[in-house]
């Protein structure tokens, strides 16, 4: 059995103190405020638009990303994860953003965040077509690619410091933070721990203040209480062939961020939780639905749009604390901030060599995260390819190392960025691998015992096209019938009473049961099977002899509807 | 356990001769163009005269053939039994350079010589490093290893010849990435193995047309060659300069063993189908085999050696880790070194071939360094560790940290993010090790008789971390059984024996880990015959009752063998009262 997650304090559902709750809400919002704020101020002030929509800008999205942290705790109906999923602004449509600023204004981009936006809505209705190509595989090389993105942006900040400080100040308050957490991390107390990061940046800051690190010009000039009253730039589709030229890259990154946000939804459970469970795809479609809604905000408040923030895993794990009220109150620290600038400006003062040494630390595990995700995919000789390719094609494009002076045109924001570039290399892999293995063979049928002579001939007839042996056919329909037996034992009245089997063979036969399965999920039953000590109900025969036969069992649960994945291994005659 | 699918000859598998030598080129045709660039960075930074040049040209060739060769060997201590290429590696260039300029080519060779002997002594007493050489820290340097090569080739990517479209070169990197991109998933594996030599003469063919192939040097060069002597013998005034230029070869050296042991790690993992547990040996003997070259090397005026990075990758692209292709390959180097023409020919290839070829190659590297950080217990502390070191590696190497800071001694020290990123991972490792509970220890001898002091060494263990009776009666079951396995694989047997036995035990997470440390000549490793007890359907002997019961109270099983110790870790989970 998978290992469980000692450190984890507090579940997603688990009530955390209220002193826990504020400070660790605090420490998501010290370091991602930077991550909303910075990227807008950077693409407005390079765009050259004026401070006043800056001013909107800065205060729309704090907002946005407020409102749509508190949905992604809470789980409305189909919307939200019900976990902390931290919204911050969209770091991939950064370069396309800024394209449209400078060739279309704010109205042309917001029209075209509006309409893209709409996209996120659909591939969350739709995720469960896009199975085979949102892999954990896929999701894993996203997240390595993002921390690789933010590294490298990251180790840039090193140097961005006052003029006439001392050349040693920013390498002084950069290592100190850095072995301070490090050295928390690895031997405070238990309870120390969790505070190591917000301890390291307290640290950081002190030995930073006497080194001349810490501008306060900002602080003084900002307001304590501030509402933008003009900025809003309203919508517009001139000129026109600049808006279809563009609105195609809009989508693409649209779709990036979108596996992007499968990929934080899919972490984000694996770390809120205890006992190790399988990801739950409706809490993944929860996720892009608020970042649809996230987005479309944006899009109408005329500024850049927003996607989960991968950060928040890690601070999660670091933490301890997973409870989602602890989102919540992020969520109204951000909008919160929105309307008190000079809290703001008191938490971007932090010196950039703190700010990332700290985030050295959150993006490695981030790297790391997406490494367990790649390998709990299972990584054999095929995926290697797909994940060592696109990992440094995308790395290479981002560092400029892949034939840079080819890349004119929509290619450059296109490609130019490593997550968005590492993505479409990765997705095409593994849809070419799709296209070019061995065709499935599909079965309609009603979910319904009678369809079982149906079932077992499709899948011997399968078993024989593969020249399998008497006993490795037996084992294969055995399968088929346990998994008819246990989803006809859940089935949802109020689902479709469709059963869809299909059967592909690459190396084993891989066999994928659709229908509706309104019951917990099969794939964590059959893990903790052997801690049921006696037999609780009839179906339970039915788990114990699938397990048995088959060499995997993987469940994803969806909205609309369940897929279940079983692998069966010829066995020798 | 997973069976390694594509491996199409293990390391005692004999492919025909001509295959042999076919696979030994595509083993050594790109390393051999590095090598050169290397020797001739050396000697011309060096400012040293042509005559030297072309003699350390030559006795880097014949030195490192001949270490391919020997590596293929086992002999006592020496060698692996695998296809290990030795190289000259870019780590010893500025240290070899300052040699050259400080005291010239004797100095230089008698600095190889002393650090090498301590090279010796380090890799003699590995077992005392088996906290810091873990899983963790190999995966982690190799992922550090592979990201700085690929950051480093594909900044070369470009390098073409003044006047050639640089779209050519785009061209022709592209087609011979998709070549082997395509062979190796779709090609079946007898095509599979040809693959990097399909690419790159493709790759060539695709190239000529644009201008990017320059045939002059190989029309200029000679067919055979051997150089004039020139021999530059022994500096042995060890004077001050000798002094203040040896901790650099020192650490260099200790630096270089570490992060190639990755390299003899993984080569273990993958050149079998069926998968063997680490034999710690097996790095020793590879380690020991590179210093007896670089002493070599030092008699004849060469430059140092370490083990060459990639073979295992370039096992994952072909399937082929038989011996007799690294002999072959020995051949190759030696016979260049005679060639100058073949030579010339290799090195006539277009860098954007050469690029992509190591670009594919080195990633899959990577990815094995990625599987081996995660393939044990893994938390959020080891997953800091690893992170904090990958980066603070790939960063250093970039030049992203402070670049204008490191120069001169610190950019020395810290500018190359191969070893920054293995010392960081070693003193964060060692950070964790040192704050994790204390252990305790128990020395008795390595025979049945120690049995009762070794259940009540472990029934106190149990008792001390507050255990209830099931779970230290599982722990004294677990130190039972691991005994009677080690006392069944020639650990000494009934009473008698004088071999010494210590266990030490400590409470890790949930857990207790025991470790057994002993003496042992048997070649079987614990660890392998529990895996693969499901493989056999009955009891091979009598002890096959202890190995099961082991698998039975153990949570996990982990045996190291090195030269002069076995170590046996078992971890057993328990419930505390």
């Amino acid at each position: 059995m998978a290992q469980q997650n000692e450190s984890l304090r507090y579940e997603a559902h688990e009530p955390s103190p209220i002193v826990t709750t504020v400070l660790t809400a605090f420490q998501i919002t010290i370091i991602l405020v930077g991550l909303v704020v910075v990227p807008i101020v950077i693409i407005v002030r390079t765009a050259e638009q004026p401070e006043a929509y800056l001013t909107w800008t800065v205060f729309a999205s704090l907002g946005i990303c407020g409102i749509t942290t508190i949905l992604q705790a809470l789980r409305i109906g189909r919307f939200g994860a019900g976990h902390i999923l931290v919204m911050g602004t969209s770091e991939p449509a950064i370069a396309i953003c800024l394209t449209a600023l400078v060739e279309g204004g704010p109205s042309m981009m917001a029209s075209l965040v509006v309409i893209s936006s709409l996209l996120k809505f659909v591939v969350a209705a739709r995720l469960s077509t896009l199975r085979r190509i949102i892999t954990p595989t896929v999701s894993g090389i996203v997240l390595m690619l993002i921390s690789s993105t933010v590294v490298f942006a990251v180790f840039h900040l090193l140097t961005e410091v006052p003029e006439h400080t001392s050349v040693f100040s920013a390498p002084i308050a950069a290592v100190v933070t850095l072995l301070v957490i490090v050295a928390l991390m690895m031997r405070a107390p238990a309870t120390l721990q969790p505070w190591s990061p917000i301890i390291g940046i307290v640290v950081g800051c002190i030995v930073a203040a006497p080194l001349g690190l810490i501008e306060v010009e900002h602080i003084i000039e900002a307001s304590w209480v501030g509402f933008p009253s003009a900025g809003w730039p309203g919508f517009a589709f001139q000129p026109i062939t600049t808006f279809f030229v563009l609105l195609p890259e809009f989508i693409i990154i649209t779709l990036i961020v979108a596996f992007k946000a499968v990929a934080d939804a899919v972490v984000i459970q694996r770390v809120s939780q205890r006992e190790p469970r399988a990801s739950d795809f409706r809490t993944v479609q929860g996720a892009l639905n608020v970042g649809g809604i996230g987005s479309l905000l944006c899009g109408l408040a005329g500024t850049i749009p927003n996607m989960t923030v991968s950060p928040t895993a890690a601070i999660v794990s670091l933490t301890g604390v997973a409870a989602r009220r602890v989102g919540i109150c992020a969520g109204i620290m951000f909008v919160a901030l929105a309307l008190l600038p000079k809290i703001t400006a008191i938490l971007l003062a932090i010196p950039a060599p703190v700010a990332a040494a700290y985030l050295l630390v959150i993006m490695g595990m981030v790297f790391i995260e997406g490494i367990e995700n790649v390998v709990r995919g299972g990584l054999d000789s095929r995926k290697t390819i797909v994940v060592a390719v696109s990992f440094w094609i995308g790395i290479g494009f981002q560092e400029h190392l892949i034939f840079d002076h080819l890349l004119v045109g929509p290619l450059r924001p296109l490609l130019g960025n490593t997550v968005t570039s590492g993505s479409i290399v990765a997705a095409i892999l593994i849809a070419f691998f799709e296209l070019t293995s061995p065709r499935r063979r599909r079965l309609e049928v009603e979910l319904d015992m009678a369809s079982l002579p149906k079932i077992q001939e499709f899948l011997r007839g399968f078993a024989s096209r593969q020249g399998w042996n008497e006993k490795s056919t037996d084992r294969l329909c055995l399968v088929g019938e346990e998994m008819l037996v246990i989803m006809l034992g859940y089935e949802d009245p109020d689902k479709q009473r469709i059963l869809k089997v299909s059967a592909h063979f690459d190396g084993t036969a891989e066999l994928e049961f659709v229908s509706g399965y309104d019951e917990g999920n099969l794939e964590d039953r059959l893990a903790h099977i052997n801690e049921q000590t006696e037999i609780m109900d009839e179906r339970e025969i039915s788990f114990r002899m699938l397990r048995f036969y088959a060499s995997s069992v993987r469940h994803q649960k969806y909205h609309d509807v369940d897929v279940i994945t079983v692998q069966v291994e010829e066995t020798p005659a | 356990m997973t069976m390694n699918e594509n491996v199409l000859y293990q390391p005692d598998e004999k492919p025909s001769h001509l295959a042999s030598l076919l696979h030994g080129f595509q083993n050594v045709m790109t390393r051999m163009a590095a090598m050169a660039a290397v020797t001739a960075i050396v000697a011309t930074a060096g400012g040293q005269s042509e005559e030297y040049l072309t003699w350390i040209f030559f006795g880097v060739f014949i030195v490192c053939g001949l270490g391919h060769i020997l590596q293929t060997f086992r002999v006592w201590r020496f060698g692996s039994g695998y296809s290990l290429s030795v190289a000259s590696g870019t780590v010893f260039i500025a240290v070899c350079i300052v040699a050259l300029l400080e005291g010239g080519p004797a100095l230089l060779s008698t600095l190889i010589v002393v650090s090498s002997l301590i090279q010796f002594a380090f890799i003699w007493r590995l077992s005392l490093l088996r906290r810091i050489i873990t899983p963790m820290v190999t995966g982690t340097v190799l992922m550090v290893l592979s990201a700085v090569v690929i950051l480093v080739v594909m900044g070369r990517l470009s390098d073409i010849p003044e006047g050639a479209p640089l779209e050519a070169a785009a061209i022709v990197a592209g087609a011979t990435f998709a070549i082997l991109l395509g062979m190796r998933l779709f090609a079946p594996s007898r095509w599979q193995q040809w693959s990097p030599v399909v690419a790159i003469v493709s790759g060539c063919a695709l190239a000529a047309p644009f201008g990017l192939l320059d045939f002059q040097a190989v029309g200029q060069a000679a067919w055979v060659g051997m150089p004039t002597n020139a021999w530059p013998g022994f500096d042995l005034s060890f004077g001050a300069k000798f002094w203040a230029l040896l901790p650099g070869f020192v650490i260099v050296n200790l630096a270089n063993t570490i992060t190639t042991i990755s390299e003899t790690v993984v080569i273990q993992q993958l050149a079998w189908r069926r998968p063997r547990a680490t034999d710690f040996r097996v790095v020793q003997g590879a380690q020991n085999l590179v210093v007896l070259t670089n002493l070599l090397a030092a008699c004849i005026g060469a430059l140092p050696n370490r083990l060459g990075a990639g073979n295992s990758a370039r096992g994952l692209i072909t399937g082929v880790y038989a011996r007799r292709m690294g002999v072959y390959a020995g051949i190759i180097l030696i016979a260049v070194a005679f060639l100058p023409k073949l030579m010339a020919l290799i090195a006539a290839i277009p860098r954007p071939i050469l690029t992509a070829y190591i670009a594919f190659l080195v990633s899959l590297l990577f990815t094995q360094g990625m599987r081996m950080v995660v393939q044990d217990d893994f938390n959020t502390k080891k997953a800091s560790i690893v992170g904090v070191s990958l980066w603070l590696g790939i960063s250093l190497q970039s030049g992203l940290i402070f670049p204008d800071l490191l120069s001169g001694t610190l950019g020395t020290l810290f500018g190359s993010g191969i070893t920054t990123g293995a010392v960081c991972v070693i003193l964060l490792s060692l950070l964790l090790d040192v704050s994790s509970p204390k252990r305790k220890r128990l020395n008795a001898e390595m025979n049945l008789s120690s049995l009762p002091q070794i259940d009540a060494f472990l029934q106190d263990v149990g008792d001390s971390e507050g255990w209830d009776e099931e779970s230290v009666g599982r722990l004294r079951s677990a130190g039972e059984e691991t005994l009677s396995s080690m006392i069944s694989q020639g650990g000494a047997g009934e009473s008698g024996s004088k071999q010494r036995l210590t266990v030490s035990a400590r409470r890790v997470d949930e857990a207790i880990e025991m470790e057994f440390l002993s003496a042992s000549e048997s070649a079987d490793n614990l660890e392998d015959r529990i895996a693969y007890l499901n493989d056999e359907p009955e009891l091979r002997d009598d002890w096959d009752v202890s190995f099961r019961l082991l698998r039975h109270y153990a949570s996990s099983v982990e045996h190291r063998k090195y030269h002069d110790i076995d170590i046996i870790t078992v971890r057993v989970d328990g419930a505390s009262h």
